[in-house]
């Protein structure tokens, strides 16, 4: 089974970016099995998006995470594209969301699953994962763990050192390529084990503990996705779609149409490179964010648009407020409008 | 030996990493492939 001269086992190990998982692996490649690490790039991934496009998070020194922890583990990290194939998890989740839009169930053996096709492609031993009974709500629980073995089809290759003692043992175990002894038997939500074995280990710079990875955890964000589905009259996106969720304002004042309003120079540079898909408005009388404009709309709700948008320039209580307007792909044409006041924009607008 | 070009302007990270691994796995050696990039930690 093993594969090289030195006979020495070969783990794939999920990697977030979070400690957790840089733990397991480090666990793993601790007892001499060769590891690689794989990082699935959904479009929900928050891994810096909102970070190189804003201007306030760009004095933070930028850093992925999941390349990252690679690199501090010494191990080479594969990060797959699996945007289409993660349209089914997030769309038709068999075992519903959780607080959020967030398919954790599903994605986790989705992930798992795909592992296990790597690990037999690429002639791999075993997975390995960062899991934490009773660490999250809806993936890691105890009863979910054998639903992710099943659904994957990893079945016992699936080996969780963190929490390893707490589980039957594993292929890795059994065939001696890892030693179950110094596995771990975390559980719960604490995070004070998974810390203390940090500091353990030499670790001291990781992600933040539990920090949420994925944008469908956050309540903002899935209110946003919602919404677009609503206005669709079905549950689709592409990638465009929800990378644009990430940015900007969105202001839906009338069910056909919404409004994604720059919240600063960085995301108005963004936001450039989309303009010519949409009908969008171009500030010029006053400094101010640029708005395009999802869906079909006339020239009167055109003038609404501006009259929205020119709330968020430096225009805001000026008499008057000048855009270049641009309709679909037609020219620019010049609109004059009075921007509303804050209470003419009702709250419920606002996605 | 061909010339290609990735687009991967208002890419973000890691989409353009991504793109480039899996073009760079077509191509034949000798190969130049000019990747397009706008995200702003493309060359870190």
């Amino acid at each position: 089974m093993t594969n090289n001269a030195q006979n020495q086992a070969k783990a794939v190990a999920l990697i977030s970016g979070g400690l957790d998982s840089m733990l397991a692996a480090r666990v793993v490649k601790d007892q001499g099995v060769h590891v690689e690490g794989l990082n699935f790039f959904t479009g929900f991934c928050v891994e810096g998006h909102t970070h190189a496009i804003r201007n306030h998070d760009r004095k933070r020194p930028k850093r992925n995470n999941a390349l990252w922890v690679a690199e501090q583990l010494g191990i080479k990290l594969h990060i797959i594209d699996v945007i289409e194939e993660y349209k089914d998890v997030v769309i038709n989740p068999r075992h519903g969301y959780g607080a959020n839009l967030n398919p954790c169930l599903d994605c986790k053996s989705f992930m798992v699953g795909k592992a296990r096709q790597w690990m037999q492609t690429h002639g791999f031993d075993f997975i390995v994962t960062g899991e934490v009974v009773g660490q999250r709500p809806m993936s890691q629980r105890r009863e979910t763990f054998p639903i992710v073995q099943r659904e994957s089809g990893a079945g016992d290759l699936l080996l969780r050192p963190l929490c390893a003692k707490l589980q039957s043992p594993t292929v890795a175990e059994r065939n001696g390529w890892v030693d179950r002894q110094s596995l771990y038997d975390f559980s719960g939500r604490s995070r004070k084990p998974q810390m203390a074995l940090a500091t353990a280990l030499g670790i001291e710079d990781y992600a933040q503990p539990a920090g949420g990875c994925c944008f469908l955890t956050d309540a903002t964000y899935s209110r946003k996705l919602n919404d677009l589905w609503q206005s669709r009259g079905k549950k689709a996106y592409d990638l465009d779609d929800i990378m644009l969720l990430k940015v900007g304002r969105h202001i839906r004042p009338r069910p056909h149409f919404k409004l994604i309003i720059a919240r600063d120079a960085g995301e108005t540079n963004y936001l450039q490179g989309y303009r010519y898909r949409f009908s969008h408005l171009t500030m010029t009388s006053h400094s101010g964010p640029l708005t395009l404009i999802e869906g079909e709309l006339n020239e009167s709700e055109m003038a609404l648009a501006a009259r929205i948008a020119a709330r968020f320039g430096q225009g805001r209580d000026a008499v008057r407020v000048t855009f270049d307007a641009v309709l679909g792909r037609g020219d620019p044409i010049p609109l004059c409008v009075q921007p509303l006041t804050p209470s003419e924009i009702p709250a419920e607008w606002y996605v | 030996m061909t010339r290609h070009i990735l687009d991967a302007k208002n890419l973000l990270c890691p989409l353009p990493v991504i793109r480039t691994q899996d073009r760079v796995k077509t191509l034949n050696t000798g190969d130049i492939l000019e990747v397009r990039c706008t995200e702003p930690g493309r060359t870190e």
